[in-house]
């Protein structure tokens, strides 16, 4: 309601420092590494091993399996986009690259194969969200089976072994440095590079610009089409890079792999306060949810609960984030 | 005020538009339109919805192509048919419908789509600059980082301005930039514009306020059914001259209203007394009548739009007795007003009226429907667009059809829909926050008639306004508004523009 109130409203918020207040709040990383600070705390508490560098990197290395993607998808929320197929597009990249491996090629470029592929993948869902005029999320319901039938055929519906795990490929992208795997390094290198992309870059602005107003990105002359394009593409990329150092880790491929996945992606993003509503997000608060997502997963191993329950809670999370999200949304707009 | 009669400017124009077509489809929305504007004019464009003044403005700007016939800028052909669309820098435009970003910050929204590169990141620092001479001269007074949000309407559409400086255009286009701002804010927009034009720009001024339009402008085209009809010196035309050229062959259509005397005591069917909202009203008393139309006049901010919340259930009192109907009120929310018989028309239909995307049918339906109950439960199409048709016919509703999306009706039109929505349940209190707002002549003639009509039929209309001069054309009363309180009563007769905007602004009510 365009109220009269605004004006005073924005004259007793025109200092700098509750500019600033607010923006913290907006950006909830601060809510969210308080809740992983206290799941952690919670879980240590009672088993105190958990906090053992191993347990740790465990939790980490389960973390950016998918949190990888989670940084991409940052990008395609905040255009008010989804894409359902990035799990099997990360199943698709590590069985082709797999497979040929296994029939002989090198494995530096097999690895090098399933980051191309996976950006290939997501240009087919960006074409054809923008030749059909489609949401990303229509497109990619058909491309999440597609994508996936594609894999089983490849792979046969067996899992794919006689990787030569003594290449360098396996024995460099899969080990640890310092205990630290190598898959949550490029998680956090990942996390740094895309949070200065998306809060700094021209590419950025546009597609935060997009997602608030789609109307006003056109008549202001952003590239929607192409921008669209490149966000599906980063989105597939990420998923061919968390497939290739998957199958440097495992050493094999296992057609069922980032079954479930596409959730598990959006999840982390909007746990770490990325909106559906589009226009914003947070790049570090995906990588803080990826985390809080595994951190239960490998708590309630700690409890002994069953795997199942893993499950349940973090759907109760996601319910949890969203609805918090919407309370502090209210609240912002019932102070301006 | 006297417009400046400036004398004819020899050489090329700044902008030539020569025989501009431009065909949607099936609908050809330019027939061939020219125009010459030279640098330091303010050459305003008329017309009524849908004469192709918009897209004309976006054929110029880059946004869309035209079908046929050329522009050059400073002698530099920039758009032709087959061309690619692109905005040029030389071109700033405000658009009608805000085009801004909520969800960025104003920094941002300034540089949106050209943002200053250091390396390859935005420089926040080089932006804010560059903002800030400019925010300057344009008044605008908030933090960069404040998102926009969260601003309120008029400060929003200084940004546009803002951001359609910023580029060193030669060429400004402001698409109705003052339909949202009140008298104050107006003043320091036209200030502005004057400013700018002295310093060489050209300006195309496109605004539904004949008054404010003769008391900027230069020069003056008007544009009928696609085509410029005529153009020439502000100075050498009239209003009703103008008028006359805008609706063609059909007469000018608004009069005064038929007055009615004031409601002797008896019982009130909205009485206020001593009402208080934290932050926007201050102790408020007034009282309306049935039949009766009452005006609530003041600046941003001064309480009157917070009465229409407060009786519609969107804000809440912390003191002081409301009735409706001769009952106390109390509202928690919109749903009970409306089962109470309270309609509202909010001043942004495109956010808050409309289901933008949704047919004329539904829209119409929608508040029925929210009260429908025993048989009429399930939503029978037949009939759902049968009284469609028949609001379309008796508000005169230009639509191809009721099935047709509401986006694809001019403003004027949009706005008798969400007429049509709330008088299809006979609303006893009619609540309207600036309901003429982006509507022409024609509409706004239309729209008066249909608020007159429900008076007539015994509803209490509360009317408010950013544009001044319509008080006088509507209501029996005028209320005048300051800081939360009501300063003063207008009578309809004594209403006129001037009256209100030293009202509103000092307090002082003529005696009468």
């Amino acid at each position: 309601m365009a109220g009269t109130g605004r004006t005073l409203g924005a004259l007793m918020a025109g200092t700098a420092a509750a500019v600033r207040m607010r923006r913290v709040a907006e950006v909830h990383e601060f809510g969210v590494t308080a809740v992983l600070v206290i799941l952690c705390a919670a879980v240590a508490v009672a088993h105190p091993r958990f906090l053992a560098a191993r347990s740790l990197a465990n939790i980490g290395q389960q973390a950016a399996f998918f949190g990888i993607i989670s940084l991409g998808m940052v990008f395609l929320l905040a255009m008010r986009e989804i894409d359902l197929s990035v799990g099997s597009n990360y199943a698709l990249t590590t069985i082709v690259a797999a497979t040929l491996i296994k029939d002989g090629l090198q494995p530096w470029l097999g690895g090098l194969l399933a980051v191309l592929l996976g950006i290939a993948l997501g240009a087919v869902n960006g074409v054809l969200a923008n030749v059909f005029r489609l949401p990303v999320i229509i497109v990619t319901l058909g491309t999440l089976t597609a994508y996936r039938g594609f894999g089983l055929v490849v792979s046969g519906s067996v899992s794919i072994g006689g990787q030569p795990v003594d290449s360098h490929f396996y024995g460099w992208l899969g080990r640890s440095y310092g205990k630290i795997p190598f898959i949550v390094i490029v998680f956090a290198a990942a996390a740094i590079v895309l949070t200065v992309v998306f809060r700094a870059s021209p590419f950025g602005f546009a597609v935060r610009a997009i997602g608030s107003n789609e109307e006003a990105a056109r008549l202001t002359g952003y590239p929607i089409g192409r921008t669209r394009l490149l966000v599906t593409m980063l989105v597939g990329g990420l998923c061919g890079l968390s497939g290739a150092l998957t199958l440097a880790f495992f050493g094999a491929a296992d057609p069922g792999v980032g079954t479930g996945y596409e959730l598990l992606v959006v999840a982390a993003a909007i746990i770490g306060g990325t909106s559906l509503a589009g226009g914003s997000g947070s790049v570090p608060g995906a990588l803080l949810g990826a985390l809080i997502i595994s951190v239960i997963g490998a708590g309630l191993t700690q409890f002994g609960v069953s795997a199942a329950w893993g499950t349940f809670v973090t759907g109760a999370i996601i319910v949890t984030a969203v609805a918090f999200d919407a309370f502090l949304r209210r609240r912002a707009a019932a102070r301006a | 005020m006297t417009a400046p009669v400036r004398v004819e400017v020899g050489g090329p124009a700044l902008l030539e538009v020569a025989d501009l077509a431009k065909n949607y489809g099936g609908v050809q929305a330019l027939r061939g339109a020219s125009l010459r504007v030279h640098a330091g004019e303010i050459h305003a464009l008329l017309g009524e919805n849908g004469t192709g003044k918009s897209t004309l403005m976006k054929i110029v700007a880059g946004v869309e192509v035209p079908s046929a016939g050329t522009v050059r800028l400073a002698g530099a052909q920039i758009a032709a048919p087959g061309g690619p669309a692109g905005r040029h820098p030389g071109i700033g435009i405000v658009f009608q419908e805000l085009s801004l970003f909520p969800d960025l910050d104003v920094l941002a929204n300034l540089f949106a789509g050209r943002e200053p590169t250091r390396g390859r990141l935005v420089d926040r620092a080089a932006m804010a600059h560059r903002a800030a001479p400019v925010l300057a001269r344009v008044g605008l007074n908030v933090p960069l980082g404040t998102l926009v949000g969260r601003l309120s309407l008029a400060e929003r559409q200084l940004v546009e301005i803002c951001k359609a400086l910023l580029g060193d255009a030669s060429l400004l286009i402001l698409d109705e930039p003052s339909s949202a701002l009140n008298a104050v804010e107006s003043a320091r927009l036209f200030r502005l514009v004057r400013d700018l034009r002295d310093q060489g720009v050209g300006i195309i001024y496109i605004s539904h306020r004949l008054e404010e339009v003769f008391a900027l402008a230069d020069r003056i085209t008007v544009m009928r059914g696609g085509r410029v009809v005529d153009t020439g010196l502000a100075g050498e035309m009239s209003i009703p001259s103008v008028v006359r050229t805008m609706l063609g062959d059909s007469t000018a259509r608004i009069e005064p209203a038929a007055r009615r005397p004031a409601p002797a005591g008896g019982s009130m069917a909205v009485e206020l007394s001593d009402v208080v909202v934290p932050g926007a009203l201050a102790g408020v008393s007034l009282a309306a009548g049935a039949g009766e139309v009452l005006g609530l006049v003041g600046l941003d901010g001064a309480g009157h739009a917070i009465v229409l919340d407060l009786l519609f259930g969107t804000a809440a009192p912390s003191a002081g007795q409301t009735r409706l109907f001769g009952q106390p009120w109390r509202p928690r929310r919109p749903r009970d007003a409306v089962a109470a018989g309270v309609a509202f028309v909010p001043p942004d239909r495109a956010r808050a009226g409309l289901m933008m995307l949704r047919s004329v049918a539904d829209n119409i339906a929608q508040v029925r429907l929210t009260r429908s109950s025993g048989s009429d439960r399930m939503v029978r199409r037949r009939v759902v667009h049968q009284r469609a048709r028949h609001w379309v016919e008796r508000l005169g509703i230009r639509t191809a059809s009721v099935g047709r999306p509401v986006n694809t009706l001019s403003g004027g039109n949009q706005q008798k829909v969400v007429l049509a929505k709330w008088l299809e349940v006979e609303p006893r209190l009619v609540l309207l926050n600036d309901p003429t707002r982006g509507v022409d002549v024609g509409g706004k003639a239309d729209l008066y008639a249909i608020i007159r009509d429900l008076a007539g039929a015994g509803a209490t209309v509360l009317f408010t306004s950013t544009e001044l001069a319509e008080f006088a054309l509507l209501c029996d009363r005028v209320l005048v508004f300051q800081a939360g309180r009501v300063v003063g009563t207008v009578t309809a007769a004594a209403a006129t523009e001037h009256v209100l905007l030293e009202a509103v602004n000092t307090g002082r009510i003529p005696p009468t």
